[in-house]
């Protein structure tokens, strides 16, 4: 990763993100026909985070209070392509950005935003999403301090880039099929959603208050799967693996998973039957109320979706580490690629 | 046979399409061997989305009828897992078979009762309005893009009077314009903003943050009780910082707009005495920048 072209990636990467933060696209060097698209949606070069975006993570910048040096980039010399996996701040919203920008010789020619920003509570000064159904884990901007050297450090495994592919994307066929056997997992795998442990996690709450007992974030993934947690996706749509680099291991997925409200509880061995949570009828003003010191928001009876990025390493053909940020969106989305 | 079907078979196809929704059985309805469907800004098959979790018809139910495009519009109720939620669609027909339909399911449970406990629309609405007297098609369009064009950046500065002066807007039910008791608006603490007409609102330059609504499309306009029911794109692209209001004072958006949002709107106006007399405001948002997905309307 040192060779002239990669540096020219790297830095074409930078000034992409710079033009962000200064407003101003003018001087990169686009493809006359160059397409963005954020949060899945075509916008013109200049719109969106171009009005917003203020610091993002390696900016060179004063330290800020909500800026997270959080940052890891994929540099693909054979696809013209370089990516950025890290923190930014928008106005003064903390938030973690997938920004892929793909040059077709000199030119820009593709440039993809996958935005996820902190969501307040409050009654007026708050910015959750209006009437969107919040995830089970919403984004933690603490949760990305730095990344884990246990995702990022060298690989020694030397699985090839076939392989790391094949893996990542069958870690999406045992979600979609709810077939823990259709991957391995490395033993203590981690997980991590919008900056929260995901699996294995010892404070984790249940999923349903009326099932104490049943917590999935407690249980390793593996089990969780096998559990029937997942049941409630029924698609994992859209994937492109964007990146793969097998020096550490490491496939960068994007993903639309598909919620189609279709099922409302799993019977779970040794729990009984846990309902899915939702709205309670009768009770909808308790459960909005408890939204604040609540981690699960209780979105999982209505259609939704959820617009993924994933990091994925891969040990040996193992699973090992997964680290995701997502956010909701109307069920139903397309990525726009 | 567009245009053939009459205010009461337009209504009655509401609600034969509410029915078979909460039956989560499309084939109880005729849908034409091409259909434009789609949910809450989405392009999904018949039979997904809402089709799986609506299970009752609410209370409130206003009908937007155009029997010259053989179209048909609804705000209302419905049950979702036996919650409140606002249910909103509109239909096209072509030989009386579904062409069009789009539907906004709005998860707003206390908005979806506070119309449920109010029952039907205000009578203003559902006045029929004699052949002599109504204004155009044209002229009816009017009044909302008027609306929506003063308000997009709006500074306070412009002509405003096309307002009448007893003017209401309701959002999800709720009366945001000349209430008497104290309550504040939208993302803002301002107590202030919702005692005033809508003119005066429009006066103050407070909506600034508003910078763009997009794609309006009069997907029905109801000439017999001179009503229009749009749908469109509003826009808060994030980089209203301050506002400047009228008053001499300075707003700030709240952190809300930090970020580029966008509210997919359906959205009723009602004309009256050659003025905008009623609006009715519902919203459900999207990723910023999202375009509407009807095709040429």
């Amino acid at each position: 990763m040192t060779t002239e072209e990669s540096g020219r990636l790297r830095d074409g990467l930078d000034s992409v993100l710079r033009a962000m933060v200064a407003h101003d696209p003018l001087g990169l060097p686009l493809a006359e026909d160059a397409r963005y698209t954020e949060i899945a949606q075509p916008l013109d070069i200049g719109d969106g985070l171009w009005g917003t975006l203020t610091r993002f993570a390696g900016d060179g910048g004063d330290p800020h209070p909500k800026l997270n040096p959080y940052r890891i980039d994929f540099i693909d010399e054979a696809a013209g392509q370089a990516i950025f996996f890290g923190a930014t701040v928008e106005n003064n919203t903390p938030g973690m950005l997938m920004l892929r920008v793909r040059y077709s010789g000199a030119r820009i020619a593709e440039i993809e935003a996958l935005a996820v920003r902190e969501e307040i509570v409050g009654d007026h000064g708050g910015t959750v999403t209006m009437f969107q159904p919040r995830l089970l884990l919403p984004f933690e901007p603490g949760g990305f301090a730095a990344p884990d050297p246990a995702l990022v450090a060298p690989s020694s495994r030397g699985d090839d880039e076939k392989v790391l592919v094949a893996v990542a994307d069958a870690f999406f066929d045992a979600i979609e099929r709810d077939d823990p056997d259709l991957v391995e997992f490395a033993q203590d795998c981690v997980v991590r959603h919008n900056g929260r442990l995901a699996a294995e996690d010892p404070d984790a709450p249940p999923l349903n208050p009326e099932v104490p007992a049943y917590r999935p974030f407690s249980l390793s993934v593996r089990e969780q799967i096998a559990t029937g947690f997942t049941r409630y996706t029924a698609r994992v749509n859209h994937r492109r693996h964007v990146a793969v680099d097998p020096s550490r291991g490491l496939v960068l997925s994007v993903a639309v998973f598909d919620h189609p409200a279709r099922v409302h509880e799993i019977e779970v061995p040794g729990f009984g039957t846990v309902p899915f949570p939702g709205y309670v009828a009768g009770q909808e003003e308790l459960t909005i109320a408890a939204l604040p010191g609540s981690r699960i928001y209780p979105n999982l009876q209505v259609p939704t979706s959820d617009l993924h990025a994933q990091l994925t390493r891969i040990e040996g053909g193992r699973i090992a580490y997964v680290e995701a940020i997502s956010r909701g969106a109307p069920y139903g989305l397309p990525t726009g690629w | 046979m567009t245009g053939k079907l009459g205010r009461e078979e337009l209504e009655r196809m509401i609600d034969r399409y509410m029915e078979a929704v909460v039956a989560d059985d499309p084939s109880r309805l005729p849908w034409a061997e091409h259909v434009e469907y789609i949910e809450n800004n989405q392009r999904i098959p018949i039979g997904e989305g809402a089709w799986a979790t609506i299970d009752g018809i609410g209370a409130y139910k206003h009908y937007y009828a155009d029997p010259e495009r053989a179209r048909v519009g609804f705000i209302g109720t419905a049950r979702e897992n036996g919650v409140p939620c606002l249910f909103n669609f509109f239909l096209e027909l072509a030989d009386g078979k579904i062409a069009k339909a789009e539907t906004l399911v709005i998860r707003d449970p206390v908005g979806a009762r506070r119309l449920d406990e109010q029952g039907t629309p205000d009578d203003v609405w559902l006045e029929t309005v004699p052949a002599e007297e109504r204004l155009s098609r044209e002229e009816l369009i009017g009044f909302p893009d008027r609306y929506f064009s003063s308000l997009e950046f709006n500074d306070g500065l412009g002509d405003y009077s096309f307002f009448h002066r007893d003017c209401d807007r309701y959002e999800h039910g709720k009366r945001t314009t000349n209430v008497t008791e104290e309550q504040s608006y939208g993302h803002s603490g301002d107590t202030s903003f919702t005692r005033m007409s809508c003119e005066q609102q429009w006066k103050t330059g407070f909506m600034g943050f508003v910078t763009g609504i997009r794609e309006r499309h009069w997907v029905v306009v109801d000439e017999e009780r001179q009503a229009v029911l749009a749908i469109a794109m509003f826009d808060h692209d994030g980089t209203v910082r301050s506002i400047q209001l009228t008053n001499g004072k300075t707003s700030y958006p709240s952190p809300y707009f930090d970020v580029g949002r966008t509210m997919h709107i359906m959205e009723g106006f009602k004309v009256k005495y050659g003025k905008l007399y009623r609006i009715e405001a519902t919203m459900y948002e999207v990723p910023y920048g999202a375009r509407s997905p009807l095709l040429a309307l």
